[in-house]
């Protein structure tokens, strides 16, 4: 006799079939009910994508591979139902709104899966107007959803399965590339959906983003579950070495042992008074910079743009000087690439003046600009074209003919990827690969190296090899800007903010300055960090 | 105005029109009927687009009518250019009227197998990802200092710019696949949101319309 | 119980054919800017000839027409193509999978695809399309140089690109011979 659950799985080992990696899902023993709000965490390539992936079906009948064990929804194996039966019972948000989102209104993209059950127009159109009202996206019916934010998109997504009145909804990492807006949005309708009754299955490796939410965590630790529980059950372990960070509440909670566990900021304010507060940890002393005229490598006046009749940039002014790491922080949309992309002439200034080197950034060519400007682009699958990671890396400086073994070998001994340098980069993980590319745009000794959200996506571990990468080249001089929505590492690395809303910048200075400043933040639609939040402005 | 009328009689007056348009070999006959379309142009509030995407479609006929023109003489030149520019006028008025989604769907109505017209409905929303996709590709090449501007020189860098972007692609289309599957593409039984029916509206204007073209028809043999 | 399940993951299911065609499509129209040169004086854009290829390597002789008949309504729509090239793209697509059908050989495929769109094309459109636009029968054996040089090129990209595919393992042509 089985109880009341949706999902049920025993000793399940799965392998892709192209892998050599072995099992990717190494012995799953897990049962949900159809009620749960679910929060399965771990790792990069720990194996969350897949589990949610034989949930639904698309494991064996869609990816193929090899599986073993047993897998029942609604007690019935899975193997026996395809994904066309199971999807009206678990519906599935994806990753990438890009490639889900395929109609051409809003209102098309619901109606989708309502038609494939064959529902006869009417109902159809009542379970439309219905679920649009659940997740508030009503204004947005007519809309093309490729237009949409990020945001709006994640909403459409989960209208979409959520019309089908699923027992419970799969999200995949909702969360990835939203800004803290958005994730707003996105959580207070999670919530209103769980309320109303269907269970909610979510993946993600950002902790403080949902612990406050779900009712049960699990943890995925190379292809096992290694812990599962209640949050607070969960928070009292050691996560990080899981390659997870818990919240800073729930650490700071731990430590003090308190009980019950604080979940975030405003919990753990009300369980304990601010000075019993334990002394955060410094951050690391940095070397503070006083430029001279001639370590000034960058310099930005008064940049205007514009592009398809609208302005994107306004009067932006910055200056960068050798062995500074600067952060350009802003929401979606906000011009943080835009702005990039001025400095090595991918776009030109419609007024003002951009100075590389104390040269006029106008006189020279993109090929010119490349020697002096390094970037790294947000997608690194954008660049890979060679065979191995060797080659990939030398590529750039080839092309400028300014290639230096030596350099390039030193390149690959800080970024970790000698034991990689043989294999083809685009099987590499997105983490792996995001290394390639930054090596890459080191390749040809760049003065200033740009870096365009590097830790989006990325777990602990990443974030923390980053960090001390960033830390070692500044430390050889190396100017960095760091372009980025993720406040908490920018907070740790970058000792001077530039806050970018709308194509304006609206706030400069130290973290804490910028933080401080609640009209600006508000106004740039980002929220200061839970260490913000719990010291002030007073430690940085 | 949109949804007057079903698709599949829209594209039944289309292939009048077009009937017409081949039938007619005087200049006499062609301005007045490309007169016809502009007039349906502007009525649908389609002016301005159709004037930027004269732009893109002029110098296709002019090119065309050269070409004739080089290989017979100037007068049937001038004709072909005309025919083609209504042909593909007729085109316009069709596609700015129905939505690739209508079009498809109606045509599954009349036997088409669905997943054709899908792929006819949803390409549309990919061309602008894969756009983007290209944008991307080009400006990190050139960031690195790959040369990829258009024209010779690209060639040689083809496979930077083409690995990227066709990889990328494909994996697109595997999550397209996998999105598409989760919610229920392959099984049987669809319905349509959208009600496609032939209603007494749809058939009088077929038979106006064709009424209309026979007796342009036989004016012009006479 | 224990079961085991070992399945192939392969583009036979007409959903990932499907989405396959989409992508290939959107590839076909958006490409076009990117991928135009120059050939003396005329400008040649092998995009249309390169996807078909694909195609019909990768889905197969009717999915590959769908896939060039779709690129041609749209180019069309958004006044980008012609209509002299539109039946062209379909019967060198349709050759392409059937060649490459036939022998299991890209090279193979990619030659359908030379002579359907190069040879054929322009010579179906002299005898059906040209009497219609143009009153007359008419040489349009003239077009052949310049449709061979872009179907060409177009293949040869179409070979590269399946070349490339196949190393990053993102598509796996089944006793494919080169
Ligand atoms: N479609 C696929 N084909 C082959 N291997 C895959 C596929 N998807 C994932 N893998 C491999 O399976 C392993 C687990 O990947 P998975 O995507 O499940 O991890 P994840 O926990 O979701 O990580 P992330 O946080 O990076 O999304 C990885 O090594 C990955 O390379
Ligand atoms: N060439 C262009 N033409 C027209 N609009 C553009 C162009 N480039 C960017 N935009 C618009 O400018 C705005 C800012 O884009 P940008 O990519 O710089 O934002 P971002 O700060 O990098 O955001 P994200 O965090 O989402 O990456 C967006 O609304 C975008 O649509
Ligand atoms: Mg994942
Ligand atoms: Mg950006």
């Amino acid at each position: 006799m089985t109880g009341p659950f949706l999902i049920e799985i025993k000793s399940l080992r799965y392998a892709y079939r192209q892998s050599g990696a072995g099992w990717i899902l190494d012995g799953i023993d897990l049962k949900i009910r159809p009620d749960e709000y679910l929060l399965i965490c771990g790792a990069s390539g720990s194996g969350k994508s897949t589990l949610c992936r034989t949930f639904n079906g698309l494991i064996p009948h869609f990816f193929g591979g090899s599986l073993q064990g047993d897998i029942r929804i609604a007690e019935i194996p899975s193997t026996q139902q395809s994904v066309g039966q199971l999807f009206e019972r678990l519906g599935m948000v994806f990753q990438n709104p890009e490639a889900q989102l395929f109609n051409g209104t809003v209102e098309r993209e619901i109606a989708f899966g309502l038609e494939s059950i064959g529902l006869a127009r009417r109902e159809i159109e009542r379970r439309i107007a219905e679920t649009a009202e659940t997740v508030g996206i009503e204004a947005l019916l007519p809309e093309n959803p490729h237009e949409l934010s990020g945001g709006q998109q994640q909403l459409v997504a989960i209208a979409a399965v959520l019309a089908l009145l699923p027992q419970t909804i799969i999200l995949d990492e909702p969360y990835a590339n939203l800004d803290p807006v958005n994730v707003r949005r996105v959580r207070t309708a999670l919530r209103r959906i769980h309320q109303n009754g269907t269970g909610i299955i979510i993946s993600e490796h950002r902790l403080g983003l949902t612990v406050a939410d779900v009712e049960r965590i699990v943890v995925l630790y190379q292809g096992r579950i290694v812990l599962d529980g209640s949050p607070a059950q969960v928070l009292k372990q050691d996560i990080e070495s899981y390659g997870l960070e818990p919240p800073l509440a729930a650490s700071i909670g731990r430590k003090l042992g308190l009980a019950p566990l604080p979940l975030d900021i405003d919990g753990l304010k009300s369980s304990v008074s601010l000075d019993n507060l334990p002394v955060p940890p410094a951050p690391e002393d940095l070397p503070t910079i006083y430029p001279a005229d001639g370590d000034r490598v960058l310099m930005l006046d008064r940049v205007c743009f514009h592009a398809a009749g609208k302005p994107l940039l306004r009067d932006v002014g910055l200056t960068l000087s050798r062995g500074e790491c600067l952060a350009l922080v802003g929401a979606n949309g906000a011009g943080k690439t835009t702005l990039l992309k001025h400095l090595n002439g991918l776009n030109r200034p419609t007024r003002g003046e951009i100075t590389v080197r104390n040269r006029p950034a106008r006189e020279m060519k993109v090929s010119q600009l490349a020697r002096y400007v390094g970037v790294a682009f947000q997608n690194p699958n954008s660049q890979f074209f060679k065979l191995t990671v060797w080659d990939e890396i030398v590529a750039g400086a080839k092309a400028l003919q300014c290639y230096d073994e030596s350099w390039i070998r030193e390149l690959a001994r800080l970024f970790a990827l000698d034991p990689l340098l043989a294999r083809a980069p685009y099987r590499l993980s997105e983490g792996e690969k995001k290394r390639v590319a930054f090596a890459a745009a080191l390749a040809a000794r760049p003065d200033i190296l740009a870096l365009d959200e590097p830790t989006a996506g990325q777990d602990m571990f990443f974030r923390r090899s980053l960090g001390l990468l960033l830390r070692e080249l500044q430390a050889r001089g190396q100017a960095i800007l760091l372009i980025t929505q993720d406040l908490s590492f920018a907070e740790e690395y970058a000792r001077r903010w530039l806050l970018l809303a709308k194509g304006e910048i609206i706030a400069e200075g130290t973290p804490g300055r910028v933080m401080g400043d609640q009209a600006a933040m508000a106004r740039a639609h980002l929220e200061p960090t839970d260490r913000f939040r719990l010291y002030g402005g007073k430690k940085y | 105005m949109k949804n007057l009328l079903d698709p599949r009689t829209k594209i039944i007056i289309a292939m009048f029109f077009t009937i017409l348009v081949v039938a007619s070999r005087t200049l006499s006959w062609l301005l007045p009927q490309w007169g016809v379309l502009i007039v349906l142009v502007v009525a649908i509030g389609k002016g301005r687009a159709y004037a930027r995407w004269l732009r893109l479609s002029l110098p296709m006929a002019l090119f065309f009518g050269a070409v004739t023109w080089w290989t017979a003489d100037w007068k049937t030149g001038l004709m072909a250019a005309l025919a083609l520019l209504n042909l593909v006028s007729v085109f316009f008025v069709f596609f700015s009227t129905t939505t690739p989604e209508d079009l498809g769907n109606s045509l599954v109505k009349a036997g088409l197998p669905y997943p054709v017209a899908f792929v006819f409905s949803t390409s549309l929303q990919f061309v602008p990802v894969i756009g983007r996709k290209a944008k991307n590709v080009l400006d990190a090449q050139r960031a690195r200092g790959i040369p990829l501007e258009p024209g010779w020189s690209a060639l040689r860098h083809y496979p930077a710019f083409l690995g990227p972007l066709l990889i990328q692609a494909f994996q697109l289309a595997e999550e397209l696949a996998a999105a598409m599957e989760a919610r229920g593409f392959g099984r049987p039984g669809r319905t349509f949101y959208r009600d496609y029916r032939m209603g007494p509206t749809d058939w009088l204007a077929v038979a106006i319309t064709f009424l209309l073209l026979t007796a342009c028809l036989i004016l012009q043999r006479m | 119980m224990i079961i085991e399940v070992q399945t192939r993951k392969s583009i036979a299911s007409d959903t990932r054919k499907a989405a396959y065609a989409v992508v290939l499509v959107a590839i076909g129209v958006a490409l076009a800017p990117y991928t135009s040169f120059p050939i003396g004086i005329a400008k040649v854009n092998p995009t249309q000839h390169f996807v078909n290829v694909l195609a019909a390597v990768l889905l197969g002789p009717w999915w590959a027409v769908v896939t060039a008949a779709v690129i041609g309504i749209i180019r069309n729509v958004l006044g980008v193509g012609t209509l002299l090239a539109f039946p062209g793209g379909m019967i060198g697509a349709f050759l392409a999978g059937l060649f490459y059908r036939q022998t299991r050989n890209v090279y193979a495929g990619a030659g359908g695809e030379v002579i359907g769109t190069g040879l054929i094309a322009p010579v179906a459109s002299a005898f059906f399309v040209a009497p219609f636009l143009m009153g007359k029968v008419i040489p349009l054996v003239a077009l052949v140089p310049s449709f061979l040089s872009s179907t060409i090129a177009g293949a040869a990209l179409g070979i590269l690109a399946l070349n490339l595919l196949q190393r990053a393992d993102i598509v796996e042509l089944a006793g494919r011979k080169m």
